[in-house]
């Protein structure tokens, strides 16, 4: 039987935080001076951009394979509901 | 650990400690299993240790002795390394097994929270979600992540390797990977759209701008690639020759010394030569200086010779005097002395006549004085002489010496040789020429891609323009999604770069708060990460002096590993290989306080040379949870016990 070690739950969620608090605010910054911008940008919520953000999060330490797979997922399910909502 | 390296047997370590006394020392001297400890935790984790840059291969991982004993039968060799976190509890065990010196390919159990094992397949995936190799070596702190931090503390060259580092501990990877993901569905929705509007002649014109600028930019991309990849080669280069300059002050020590030997050798060749040439002359004006030797001898011979003639014939006529006069008494002549004639004590008288006779018959005749006379009368004819054959022995010890001495710098110029060949030989004038030039190069890389980037951003900018252009063309709703995409691609652009330089900041500033726990210079108020991500130390007044000594170099990777550890995870631990090598008492000190303090279970691998337990124990306060000594008992084999006791 080996030796039992406490271990770090290689938190990261402070990282998370940065950059969704990051993202969040350029998102605020650009739709407050939407001039020259698509249209769009004010269509996009902080919840499509933290599901974004989560979906890169959640398989930050796979393959770049796997990580592109699971990004592209994400982004597809945003297009579509927007897609949707514009009838 | 079973059998793994040095370790025969069976050895268990228990990391656990109270929050109060987090640290664990384990004790041995270099070469006894310190970093073996660190491996085997590694090689638990992720299948495999490497030194040099090299992996081991997983025959050299299996104990010799073990392999030894069991005579060709099978050896066990496993790790099992158990730990748990807030939810659950983790038993990962890599083993495999050698028969006959042949390591068979090992297999890995893991076990969460007692339950059956996880997939084989899976294990990987699951130990990198919960310990990320790459942010690994901040918390297995060994002799070769020093290393990597102290050079990358100390040369700007090797300042790529931080920013790699913290950007794959901040997984800005994953976030570069979603940014493409978002440019080529950008750039896919454009192409469906200028398909849409192929009939529209504008936006024919426009396409066709589109289409030209955009092989121009694929243009710029691969130009920038290679420049990147250029870039990349040229650091590599810096990174080997900087590593070569490692050794550089041993070489160069190692080559003023052959230097000296040099020079001593060719003044003793010199010397060497002279004193020959000198008794070359000698024996020229002296051709019986080899037979110099025997002439003495012959000389002393022939003078002892007549010396003793001499002795012999002054006792031969001494003695017949006495003869002729004790002769005369007894003939009747008158004693010479009292001048009576007596024939009383005749018989004595001719008894000591008899006597005298006999002395005179036993005296050696020898050779005739004449004889050796004129034979040592011959020496000077072929001058002879005991100065110029003194003056010869000098000289042919001189040579003799000089040779001797000759041949100990000989010695020594082979030694010096080896050991310069065993350093690698670095051609110091040649490294700095290769070194300068790559830096030139890397500087020209830089600028170059600098300008193909500016390029690229403009052909983007254009592309943009265009794509928007083409794509007003359509229904709003057909270019909807291109829109969108095209927003996410700029909202992520722009929060990459926000993200990246509010992670700087973070790990400057928990770097900074170490640096300053432990540097005793008190001039400086923190660390400063600079723009190319190289290590300068805060002043005051706001500006940066670059690092000077191995000491601040040393306490800047410590420091820096701490931010990254901090900015990395919540809490959890760091094994530091011997830590204090470079660093004085006072800063030592620092960093055993450091250690204390940290918030982590810090256990640090020491040699004598670096901590005692009796003097430096103190330091540490109460903060030692637990205390290993690592043993050697013989080449093959290590053992680690609990306890201070040797």
């Amino acid at each position: 039987m080996g030796a039992k070690a406490p271990m770090t739950k290689s938190n990261v969620a402070e990282s998370y935080e940065i950059l969704l608090t990051a993202i969040q605010h350029e998102h605020e910054r650009l739709k407050k001076d939407p001039e020259g911008q698509p249209v769009s940008v004010v269509d996009v919520s902080p919840a499509d951009i933290k599901a974004l953000i989560d979906a890169i999060w959640k398989d930050r330490n796979e393959s770049e394979e796997v990580r592109t797979r699971t990004f592209e997922i994400a982004l597809q399910e945003l297009l579509v509901k927007h897609q949707e909502a514009k009838g | 650990m079973s059998n793994f390296m040095a370790y025969k047997g069976t050895q268990t370590i228990d990391f656990t400690v109270a929050d109060s006394a987090p640290l664990i020392l384990f004790l041995g001297e270099n070469g006894h299993g310190k970093t073996t400890i660190q491996r085997a935790c590694k090689w638990a984790l992720y299948g495999s240790v490497v030194e040099k840059k090299e992996v081991i291969s997983i025959d050299k991982l299996v104990n010799r002795k073990a392999l030894q004993e069991a005579s060709g039968a099978e050896v066990d060799t496993s790790v099992q390394f158990d730990w748990e976190d807030d939810e659950n509890t983790y038993s990962l065990t890599r083993s495999f097994k050698t028969t006959n010196s042949i390591a068979q390919p090992p297999k890995v159990v893991l076990r969460i929270n007692n339950q059956n094992p996880e997939p084989e397949k899976a294990v990987n995936t699951i130990v990198n979600r919960i310990l990320p190799k790459e942010i690994s070596h901040f918390f297995f702190f060994d002799g070769e992540t020093q290393d990597d931090f102290d050079r990358m503390a100390s040369a700007t060259g090797s300042a790529d390797y931080i920013k790699r580092q913290i950007e794959a501990t901040l997984s800005i990877p994953a976030v570069k990977s979603a940014i493409a993901t978002l440019m080529t569905r950008k750039n896919q929705e454009s192409i469906a759209i200028e398909k849409a509007n192929k009939q529209n002649a504008k936006i024919s014109e426009d396409t066709k701008k589109l289409n030209q600028i955009r092989e121009e930019s694929v243009a710029l991309s691969a130009e920038i690639a290679t420049r990147e990849e250029s870039l990349h080669s040229v650091g590599v280069r810096i990174n080997e020759i900087e590593q070569k300059f490692h050794n550089l002050s041993e070489t160069q020590a190692l080559m003023r010394d052959i230097e000296e030997v040099r020079a001593t050798r060719k003044l003793l060749e010199r010397d060497h030569r002279q004193k020959k040439e000198d008794l070359r002359d000698l024996l020229a004006l002296h051709p019986w200086i080899p037979l110099a030797g025997k002439l003495h001898s012959l000389q002393q011979n022939l003078e002892r010779e007549m010396e003793t003639a001499r002795q012999t014939s002054a006792a031969r006529y001494s003695l017949e005097e006495k003869a002729r006069q004790l002769k005369d008494v007894l003939e009747g002549q008158p004693c010479p002395v009292c001048g009576t004639k007596s024939s009383e004590g005749t018989d004595q008288v001719a008894k000591q006549l008899h006597h005298i006779q006999i002395e005179i018959s036993n005296l050696s005749v020898g050779e005739p004085i004449d004889n050796s006379a004129s034979r040592l009368q011959k020496f000077p004819l072929f001058n002879f002489s005991e100065s110029a054959w003194e003056m010869a022995r000098n000289l042919l010890k001189e040579v003799e010496g000089i040779g001797a001495d000759l041949a100990i710098a000989n010695q020594s110029a082979r030694d010096l040789d080896a050991k310069l060949e065993a350093l690698g030989a670095v051609n110091v004038q040649d490294l700095l020429a290769s070194l300068n030039a790559l830096h030139e190069d890397k500087n020209q890389l830089i600028q170059a891609l600098s300008d193909y980037r500016n390029d690229a951003k403009i052909k983007q900018s254009e592309i943009d323009k265009l794509q928007n252009s083409i794509g007003k063309g359509l229904p709003p709703s057909e270019r909807y999604v291109f829109e969108l995409l095209a927003y996410l691609s700029l909202l992520f652009e722009v929060t990459l770069s926000a993200y990246r330089s509010a992670v700087r900041e973070k790990v400057q500033d928990y770097a900074s708060k170490t640096f300053l726990k432990i540097i005793s210079d008190q001039k400086y108020v923190g660390l400063q990460i600079t723009d190319n991500f190289g290590v300068e130390l805060l002043l005051p007044d706001g500006k940066s002096d670059p690092l000077k000594s191995t000491g601040q170099g040393k306490v800047s990777a410590i420091a820096l590993v701490s931010g990254l550890i901090h900015t990395a995870m919540d809490e959890g631990f760091i094994l530091m290989d011997t830590p204090f090598v470079s660093l004085d008492m006072g800063h030592r000190a620092a960093v055993c306080k450091w250690a204390t303090e940290s918030g982590f279970r810090v256990s640090l691998f020491m040699h004598s040379g670096e901590f005692e337990w009796g003097r430096d124990r103190a330091q540490f306060g109460d903060a030692v949870g637990r205390v290993y000594r690592i043993t050697r008992i013989d080449d093959n084999e290590s053992t680690v016990t609990e306890g201070t006791s040797v």
